[in-house]
């Protein structure tokens, strides 16, 4: 699938993968939101974060460039969403 | 045999040979990598019939020396090495046996013969392949039809105590774009992608994988003797900010510290041939 997403349809694919590949023994405290951490939560680490972003290259179909991209905002789950829709737009 | 060089530009290669004379320090030796590594010896057996035995990423030649020191004179060993200071490290110890050999190469760029080896072992180095699938090819292509092996390496989720400690402080330090490329250095496969590489390239021989959690205890200072060695993922944090980063790793560490010391799980994937 590599249609136009909206963020919100984004942000749903991305807590769901998370959901289904989050690190081993780990069980998130409570609900993944468009506002984890992905990073701090522990629910991913760097390898977890190559596979989200290769899946997500997969499903929007768009290369996600992350050079000069704020910390902050490429761990929180609509933060990695919004860089990847302006990858998309440039 | 086929000499042949390998020159990898890989900041890891380039780390363990700069910091090679260290690696056999006491406290890399007690570290938790040198009892997993202890480990992983003790439990090769060489047979009889082997001829040609193989040590790919022999590091400064210890497990050779070990084998050759208890096996016949007609077996022959030959160890591969790319970072060089460790190689030369590796020459000198070897030195006392006549029957082993210390070469330039890695698992991409095995300077022997094809159908040549009897048996392969390698402790701790595959994780550290550039590209998995050729290093994979090329093992089978020196394997002799019927040839025995054992690779230890590490697994996905090693680590992963540092790992969820550590990772936000070098996201802070390096940005996304670079954890991420020195992340991509190392090749943590899970058990099944183990088994699928390893498969595909053994078919129809049917390769057996072990998998281990053991988790090594050890002084800040301890687990720092083997940290330094893997600088060279972050290689490309400027000096300056590369103290600041180191004395917030420290502290993290710290934090997890437990009576028994600060722990560490080694994920071990232990990749077996064996004939019939």
């Amino acid at each position: 699938m590599t249609v136009a997403m909206s963020e919100a349809q984004l942000v749903d694919l991305v807590i769901n993968w998370v959901r289904s590949n989050h690190r081993p023994g780990y069980s998130p405290n409570g609900e993944i939101s468009a506002d984890t951490d992905l990073i701090a939560s522990g629910l991913l680490d760097s390898f977890g974060i190559i596979d989200l972003i290769v899946f997500i290259e997969s499903q929007s179909g768009c290369q996600i460039d992350l050079t000069d991209v704020d910390p902050g905002e490429f761990c929180v789950v609509k933060g990695l969403c919004r860089i990847t829709l302006r990858n998309r737009q440039n | 045999m086929t000499s042949s060089t390998s020159k990898l530009a890989n900041p890891i290669v380039e780390t363990y040979s700069r910091l090679a004379e260290h690696y056999d320090d006491e406290l890399n030796l007690h570290s938790c990598w040198g009892q997993a590594s202890d480990k992983a010896l003790a439990s090769i057996y060489l047979k009889d019939d082997y001829r040609l035995v193989l040590d790919v990423g022999c590091g400064t030649g210890r497990a050779l020396a070990r084998l050759a020191s208890r096996a016949k004179s007609v077996v022959q060993f030959v160890g591969i090495e790319p970072a060089e200071n460790m190689r030369n490290l590796a020459l000198r110890r070897v030195q006392p046996f006549r029957n082993v050999q210390i070469w330039d190469g890695s698992f991409e760029h095995i300077p022997l013969e094809t159908g040549s080896v009897d048996y392969l072992f390698s402790i701790f180095a595959f994780h550290w392949t550039t590209d998995p699938e050729a290093a994979v090819r090329e093992v089978r292509r020196v394997l002799k039809p019927g040839a025995e092996m054992d690779l230890f390496f590490i697994g996905r989720d090693n680590g992963r105590e540092f790992i969820q400690k550590t990772t936000p402080i070098f996201l802070k330090y390096m940005g996304p774009a670079l954890l991420l490329e020195s992340a991509r250095m190392r090749k943590q496969l899970t058990k099944e992608a183990a088994h699928q590489l390893f498969a595909k390239a053994f078919s129809p021989t049917e390769p057996f994988i072990d998998e281990s959690y053991q988790t090594y205890y050890d002084t800040l200072e301890g687990h720092w003797g083997w940290w330094v060695r893997i600088e060279g993922h972050f290689m490309q944090i400027p000096s300056a900010r590369k103290e600041r980063c180191d004395q917030e790793v420290k502290n993290a560490l710290q934090c997890l510290a437990e009576p028994a010391g600060i722990p560490y799980t080694i994920h071990q994937l232990h990749v077996r041939l064996r004939r019939g």
